[in-house]
């Protein structure tokens, strides 16, 4: 008799345990209707997969100035969300929560294209406007807005191809292994070369979209290369470790190997010919006249994002799965120093900071977008929008 | 209550045995009441009850991590620890989707692959740990990486289709808008380990991780509970791995990442505590809802985004304090991972005072006592056998003072990590907090120093001031609270995290000194000048971990605490000094890196904590304390260096260096077996 009943404790309350909530919950589904569909101004949430690098920083600066700017601030009221630990569990689980809360819109940096689809769905079937920036989801009712990688690998690989004029060796500097973004570039990168049996990719070092990794990466596959071994960079991010790492090395400005890859400020500014007069140049973070590339991809597509998902909701419109926007090149050729840098300076197109303006050297040069006036680049440093 | 009790001699044995059986739960109670508590606060911060969507889909959300915890937990029960949760995860669902999904398989098939996939995995690390007789800790690693490798090579990026049938198997509604479909697979999975508890198999399993040698003496088969327990978790990271794929309709690479952390957690909510022998799966799943319900509560508070990962550590470090005034920690747990000291250091360490003199000049035979030098060569010996076949591989490109230069630089980074984690590791412990520290560390370093030398007159003491307070942090749990280490530092890791998204608002701010940044970057003559004072930091560790009292005194608790405490050693203040040490060396490393980087980034340490781990096993320590040499460990971080630098320059697809680093710091392992032992 004490056997069984010592049995029937040990499995039965933890069923029931796990039955009581939503059996509760169930029976008071009927009084928990969306009590904030009265408020007037657009509930708009943003779930930033991944947090802690410039880049996010300048983004998420974005999104604040705009919803902030005279335009949007009587429209939206606009909340931020970071996942912790980069976890595909946590941010569904956001989505979820964000959806309850009576979202509107849900922009999302998403940390995987395939896992958040559920929750996704399931926000978009409850008439939530669901945007994601950079990075895409597979999920049919989500918008994404985004860069086509592969278009832009192969733009910057037939850059390297027709400089070295189809023969030399290049260093790969890759993203993230196992994310779609990564993998498309170099696949689309390779796949170019293979045309030019002279050209050779001597090395590939996982990056991770990080100056600090690409920099101890390439220390790792310097060790046993010399810089005279390679011809060019084909980096996805991290030109400016590469420059930095040749400083150190000894090479001078006109003998370093040049780098393609994105558009950090101090990249940029390498471009510009090495006696331009620059306020606060200092170290590797200055003019050094190379000839080399640099392609935007965001910050200003986080804000971007915000606002065609804030748009179509606020006119009742169905926006594309796919919104691609071009991911904008400058080389030594139109490299332009900016004055002030705010709307109507960079709208005269000038694209390069110097280190006064933007005192951190992995600055984002990619924060103009003609559709959105209200930002420039005080708004990605301090959230502050121009007007 | 109690008097009563005592007095009262008609009291039913049924309620004794409610009262029993509350306190041997107490763990699973409070992690049921934590769960229900974060709902009921949520609600009211929400000012509305939780629907019925809400709980189905939080339940959804946390099924893969509650899985991936119950399989966590059946191997802590054992006496284990898997940090290759996620990779197995990441490697079934890559397995099931890629080779099977279009196979047309009935669903309940497809499961069993994934299960079976798990299974495999698991037996592999449960082989290595039980037969062969290694660490968990390390043979996991190991396994991390190369499935991790694997999962790369079938699964280059997201992708393959998961059928509809399995998607509605997994995850629709038992009962339309009654019973979600996430529940029906947790009490199945629960159901499951509920009945192999019961059996033989799960006896012996409970027993190989309370006191594997009494147990073995009673003639129950531990080693096959301790392979069992991983065999059994790698089953449920299975179904983990199925259901995940089943939520995203693909497979995802990197999707089992973040599991290794949360699963923990999830299981120490749970009331489970490590060192095995006791606990419960239904704890677990609790715990892995808990983590997954604070995503609400944190959106409900409209907290700032840099509080989550020190909140959670929090909640871990309050459930773990009130669960372990319930638990008496037992011998074994002592043995195992240090816990519990606080009886331990009690007692004044009179006995040693006077027996040898603190610190005296160390000749060859101390410094490299000829018991430790098997240990120790193997390391040195891959060390130059690696630099051999990068010489001919690389030919004329190959300049060997170029190597040597950038050789030593690389490792001198891990090197001093490796100090640190060393001698926590030598004392019996773990510091899983090394990462986060080296980050703050690096951060508030950076913001002090500014880009001037004068600075680091104060810039350098602050940033190693706040390393000794982490180490003491850390200590102090471990030592006077009695946490276990993993927990202990697992919590100061995710506050650090926190602190440093504070202090640095989200992006570092300030440059390194230019002394410090030539000190990493410049030139004297051929070499980094911190090619050449590495060697001073390594004499320094070898004196300190060979000549001293406190090298001697290290030993002993890392062998066996109690004895050491009757011979006069004072326990506690010598493992609060271990992880004093380890948060020093933090701070020299954040300090070096910044320079190294020429700012502080807040994935500055994130690359370091595994690698401190295989580097001091590699070396030749018993990750189980009492034996280590720190001329082995920088052994350990040369030769895994060489390694890396080996594998990054060769044409190697990305996936195959991960195969062959975890191959490789396997072998190592299993050839530094000491067969005399255990």
């Amino acid at each position: 008799m004490k056997q069984l009943f010592t049995r029937t404790t040990s499995t039965l309350p933890p069923l029931r345990r796990l039955l009581t909530p939503f059996v509760m919950g169930a029976a008071l589904m009927g009084a928990t209707l969306n009590t904030q569909a009265a408020e007037d101004k657009l509930n708009v949430y943003v779930s930033f997969g991944f947090y802690g690098n410039t880049w996010m920083e300048q983004n998420r600066n974005m999104m604040e100035a705009l919803a902030a700017s005279k335009d949007y601030k009587d429209k939206i009221n606009l909340k931020v969300q970071v996942v912790g630990n980069g976890d595909p569990q946590r941010q569904s689980q956001q989505i979820n929560a964000m959806t309850e809360a009576g979202a509107d819109v849900i922009v999302l940096y998403p940390v995987s294209p395939t896992a958040l689809n559920r929750a996704i769905k399931n926000a978009c079937r409850r008439g939530v406007t669901v945007m994601t920036w950079d990075s895409t989801v597979t999920e049919s009712c989500a918008t994404n807005v985004h860069a086509d990688n592969k278009l832009q690998a192969e733009h910057q690989a037939q850059w390297i191809a027709d400089k070295l004029e189809g023969k030399g060796n290049i260093l790969m500097i890759n993203g993230l292994n196992g994310a779609a973004a990564s993998d498309d570039r170099v696949k689309a990168a390779k796949a170019l070369w293979s045309k030019y049996p002279g050209l050779k990719v001597v090395g590939e070092v996982e990056g991770k979209w990080s100056d600090p990794v690409v920099r101890e990466e390439v220390s790792k596959f310097m060790a046993v290369r010399s810089w005279n071994d390679i011809d060019m960079v084909f980096a996805q991010l991290g030109c400016y470790p590469v420059y930095a790492l040749q400083d150190e090395a000894g090479i001078a400005d006109a003998d370093k190997v040049p780098c393609a890859g994105s558009a950090e400020n101090a990249e940029r500014l390498a471009l510009l010919p090495a006696d331009t007069k620059v306020d606060g140049a200092s170290g590797s973070y200055r003019p050094m006249g190379i000839d080399g590339y640099t392609f935007e991809v965001g910050p200003a597509m986080g804000a971007q994002a915000l606002k065609y998902g804030v748009d179509a909701k606020l006119a009742g419109k169905k926006l594309d799965h796919d919104i691609v926007m071009p991911a904008k090149v400058v080389t030594a050729d139109n490299a332009k120093l900016c004055t002030t840098a705010d709307f109507a300076d960079l709208s005269s197109g000038c694209n390069t900071f110097s280190p006064a303006l933007a005192p951190n050297p992995e600055t984002s040069t990619a924060v103009y977008s003609e559709e959105l006036p209200q930002l420039n680049l005080n708004a990605s440093l301090t959230g502050t929008p121009e007007y | 209550m109690n008097t009563q009790v005592m007095n009262s001699p008609a009291i039913s044995p049924v309620s004794i045995d409610w009262r029993a059986n509350l306190k041997r739960n107490q763990g699973l109670v409070l992690s049921v009441g934590f769960f229900a508590l974060l709902i009921l606060v949520t609600a009211l911060v929400n000012g509305r009850a939780p629907s019925y969507f809400g709980i189905s889909m939080l339940i959804a959300s946390a099924t893969t991590l509650a899985l991936a915890a119950i399989g966590q937990s059946v191997i802590v029960i054992g006496g284990g620890l898997d940090l290759s949760v996620g990779a197995i995860v990441g490697f079934t669902q890559a397995m099931m989707v890629m080779y099977f999904t279009d196979l047309g398989l009935p669903p309940y098939l497809l499961i069993a692959i994934a299960v079976g996939f798990g299974m495999l995995a698991g037996a592999i690390n449960g082989f290595f740990v039980s037969v062969v007789g290694l660490q968990p800790i390390i043979v996991t690693l190991a396994t991390m990486f190369t499935l991790q490798g694997i999962t790369l090579l079938i699964l280059p990026q997201p992708g393959g289709l998961v059928p509809d049938e399995l998607m509605a198997t997994l995850l629709d509604d038992l009962v339309m808008d009654v019973i979600p479909g996430p529940v029906v697979v947790l009490v199945v999975a629960l159901l499951v380990w509920g009945v192999i508890k019961k059996t033989s198999l799960g006896t012996s399993i409970f027993a190989a991780g309370s006191d594997s040698h009494s147990a073995q003496l009673a003639g129950i088969k531990v080693k096959t509970g301790v392979w069992a327990s991983y065999v059994i978790g790698g089953g449920f990271y299975g179904a983990a791995g199925a259901f995940v794929a089943a939520q995203s309709g693909a497979a995802d690479p990197l999707i089992g990442a973040p599991l290794l952390v949360s699963s923990l957690t999830a299981v120490m909510l749970g009331g489970t505590l490590l060192g095995g022998g006791r606990g419960s799966a239904i704890g677990s799943v609790f715990g892995a809802l808990t983590l997954i319900a604070m995503v609400n509560l944190l959106l409900a508070l409209g907290a700032p985004n840099y509080l989550t990962a020190g909140l959670e550590a929090l909640v871990l470090l309050l459930a773990v304090v009130i669960n372990r005034q319930a638990g008496n920690s037992s011998e074994s747990e002592i043995r195992r991972l240090g816990l519990s000291l606080k009886q331990l250091g009690k007692s004044v360490s009179s006995g040693s005072k006077g027996v040898a003199p603190a610190f005296r000049l160390p000749s060859l035979q101390d410094l490299i006592p000829k018991t430790d030098r098997k240990f120790i060569l193997p390391a040195w010996i891959g060390m130059l056998v690696l630099a051999v076949v990068a010489a001919l591989y690389y030919g004329d490109a190959f300049n060997a003072l170029r190597y040597v230069d950038r050789l030593l630089l690389l490792g001198a980074f891990l090197a001093v990590l490796v100090l640190g984690q060393g001698t926590v590791i030598m004392s019996g412990g773990f510091d899983l907090s090394i990462a986060a520290s080296v980050t703050l560390c690096g951060v508030v370093g950076a913001m002090l120093m500014n880009g001037s030398d004068i600075a680091l007159l104060w810039a350098v003491p602050v940033t190693l001031g706040v390393g000794v307070l982490i180490g003491l942090a850390n200590g102090l749990l471990v030592a006077v609270v009695g946490l276990s280490p993993i927990v202990a530092t697992l919590a100061v890791g995710g506050i650090l995290q926190t602190l440093s998204m504070f202090v640095s608002g989200g992006t570092p701010s300030g440059d390194a000194a230019p002394l410090l940044h030539w000190l990493v970057n410049g030139k004297l003559g051929v070499f980094t000048p911190l090619s050449l004072l590495i060697f001073l930091f390594v004499l320094g560790g070898v004196v300190l971990m060979s000549c001293t009292t406190f090298a001697r005194r290290l030993v002993s608790v890392g062998i066996n605490a109690r004895a050491a405490m009757m011979c006069g050693v004072n326990v506690r203040n010598l493992t609060i000094g271990c992880y004093v040490i380890s948060g020093l060396c933090a701070g020299l490393a954040g300090l070096l890196l910044t320079g190294f980087l020429g700012r502080a980034s807040l994935s500055l340490g994130d690359n370091y904590l595994l690698p401190t781990v295989a580097a001091v096993a590699v070396g030749g320590t018993l990750i189980t304390g009492g034996r280590g040499h720190y001329l082995g460990m920088f052994g350990g971080v040369l030769a895994l260096t060489a390694l890396q630098i080996l594998l990054s320059g060769t044409p190697l697809p990305p996936a195959v260096r991960d195969i062959t680093l975890g191959l490789a710091v396997m072998l190592a392992v299993i050839f530094l077996r000491d067969k005399a032992q255990r």
